[in-house]
């Protein structure tokens, strides 16, 4: 009982610390809008220059961020879970990488100057194909070990294809727009994104979602949990097809951000007593904070340089995690 | 009546044949154990009733046919009691063994008065009330073994199947282990263990199955099953019998000489 109250405090804490990283999110940028002017034009009828400041740039940035590090939190609790493996991440069955090489072909051949809608559609594309080919490979048996072999390899081709676009890029500016593509980032993005990702990201919540009793049985194992009433091929069909919308969708509009979905789970997993049901809302409340934490920080740490958040992520989620590792070291000696 | 009958099963592991063409039927207020040598068939035979593992034959599970049985009606008649003792997460012990309610709970439902009373009496029966709020992950072997069971318990279906559930245990908490499933099946309920302890085996069950190479080869009483012959041909070794307090006594003692 200590325990449910403990959870419920991490969560009221997540959720309050989410709720004032996106107002924060919101009154943070070069144009300095004062803290009432700032929300008062956001929900009044105005047409200033601050008003379109709000609507235009800050709120798909905030709302974003929002969305796509809620989105890396759940998905991670939840491969975490149906993997049985701290170690996991949304990266693993090979929605990320497909999702980056959909966006760059689209930056490659231009498409994306023509039409700039085309570079969320082309990632958006690319991870369905991801998809179906992993579960293909999967199969019906659904073997976990399978899951992640195959997920391997398309991560592995999807790179390799990214790569050879970078290789034969028609000119450097089209090989840095890439590069910088897929460093990952919440710049400049518009409410035409939030539009296109919400869809896809909804769906994919409301199937990882449903998963927390199951992934709650899988702490014993598969038979067991199988023998608990969990029909274990729905569970990967979930996981998998939940993961590649709300990823996929979340990789689309903002290019890969790693370490969130690793870490974040990782890191809230003694919060919830171990439980996988409570990992998830916990986790995706951990992961929005998180993202807009940093998309904070990349704006006021260098705020001429245009620091890539994907970036910040891995420099300061990487040593954190291996602080993790070293304190679950000392815990084992 | 029956709440377990396996008719002409057969299963293969591989490509390789593990059981050909076991039968039995198990009814309420049977104990029954599961004995034979190391790949004998023992546990596949316990998976391919849980449908685990693809077989060939027929399953009748408290009078519903075991292979079109839903996996959500099936946790309602069957519990298991898997081999496996991995546990991914350090859950608390109290949690662990509530999983056990999962079949029972409406979607979406926090456990309800009935479903912590058959918790906590899980528990008692298991004697890790003491542990409740401890880390699985932090148990001994022999503790996690009871938690494992208790879990099984607190499911309370008519039929339960447990692979090697007192493998591991102290000599007090095996006795205590067969005592409770013993009761379980007087209350009118079926259990099948399997077991490599012979003496434990004997003198608990009311009933032993022994398998060798994928055959069943005895099936009654633990005075018919466990006799010098049998344990000669099957298990290749020696014992002593005896009797104490009107119970069986069964020690092996050496590898038998002929071969």
């Amino acid at each position: 009982m200590r325990d449910a109250r403990r959870y419920h405090m991490a969560l009221g804490l997540l959720c309050a610390a989410t709720l004032i990283l996106f107002c924060l999110s919101l009154l943070v940028g070069p144009a300095g809008i004062g803290f009432f002017d700032s929300l008062s034009a956001l929900f009044s009828e105005r047409r200033d220059a601050i008003a379109l400041i709000m609507r235009e740039i800050r709120l798909p940035r905030a709302l974003l961020g929002l969305m796509v590090g809620g989105t890396l939190g759940l998905s991670g609790a939840v491969l975490q879970g149906y993997l049985r493996n701290p170690l996991a991440e949304p990266a693993l069955i090979g929605v990320s990488a497909s999702a980056s090489l959909g966006a760059v072909l689209a930056i490659y051949t231009g498409l994306s100057t023509v039409f700039p809608l085309a570079l969320p559609l082309a990632a958006l594309a690319a991870s369905v194909v991801a998809v179906v080919v992993v579960q293909a490979m999967a199969g019906r048996r659904g073997s976990v070990l399978t899951l992640i072999l195959a997920g391997v390899a398309v991560s592995s081709f999807a790179g390799a294809m990214t790569s050879l676009a970078l290789n034969l890029s028609p000119n450097p500016f089209a090989a840095l727009e890439i590069m910088f593509w897929m460093l990952g980032s919440l710049t400049d993005r518009s409410m035409t994104h939030v539009w296109l990702a919400l869809p896809f990201m909804l769906a994919g919540w409301a199937a990882l979602l449903t998963l927390g009793r199951a992934l709650d049985a899988l702490t014993l194992g598969g038979d067991t949990a199988a023998s608990l009433g969990i029909d274990m091929r729905r569970v990967q069909f979930l996981a998998v097809f939940g993961t590649a919308a709300s990823v996929g969708a979340a990789t689309a509009v903002t290019g890969a951000i790693g370490f969130v979905g690793l870490v974040v789970p990782h890191l809230l997993r003694p919060l919830t007593g171990g439980r996988p049901s409570r990992l998830l809302p916990a986790s995706a409340l951990g992961g929005a904070s998180v993202v807009l934490a940093a998309d904070i920080l990349v704006r006021v740490v260098a705020p001429e340089r245009d620091l890539k958040l994907g970036v910040l992520t891995a420099i300061v989620g990487a040593p954190f995690f291996l602080w993790l590792v070293w304190r679950e070291r000392r815990k084992v000696a | 009546m029956t709440l377990l009958s396996v008719a002409h099963l057969s299963a293969a592991l591989g490509g390789r044949p593990v059981l050909h063409d076991i039968s039995f039927a198990v009814g309420p207020g049977e104990l029954v154990g599961l004995i034979g040598p190391n790949g004998a068939g023992k546990s596949t035979l316990l998976r391919a009733v849980m449908g685990l593992t693809p077989a060939t034959g027929g399953i009748v599970l408290d009078g519903e046919d075991g292979r079109v049985l839903t996996a959500a009606r099936r946790a309602l008649k069957v519990a298991f009691v898997a081999q496996n003792r991995d546990v991914a997460w350090a859950m608390s012990v109290e949690a662990l063994v509530a999983l056990g309610r999962l079949p029972h709970l409406p979607r979406l439902s926090p456990l309800r008065a009935a479903d912590r009373a058959a918790v906590d009496a899980a528990m008692r029966m298991m004697d890790i009330e003491a542990y409740r709020e401890r880390q699985a992950t932090a148990l001994s072997g022999g503790e996690l073994a009871r938690v494992l069971a208790a879990r099984a318990l607190a499911q309370e279906t008519p039929l339960l199947l447990a692979d090697e559930p007192a493998a591991g245990l102290d000599p007090a908490h095996q006795i205590s282990l067969m005592r409770t499933f013993r009761s379980l099946a007087e209350q009118g309920r079926s259990v099948v263990v399997s077991t490599h302890d012979l003496a434990l085996a004997a003198r608990s069950c009311t009933r032993l199955i022994l398998l060798d190479r994928g055959r069943v080869v005895a099936d009654g009483t633990p005075e018919a099953v466990v006799t010098a012959d049998n344990l000669q041909s099957v298990y290749r070794v020696r014992a002593y019998f005896g009797e104490v307090e009107g119970r069986m006594i069964v020690l092996p003692l050496d590898l038998s000489e002929r071969t």
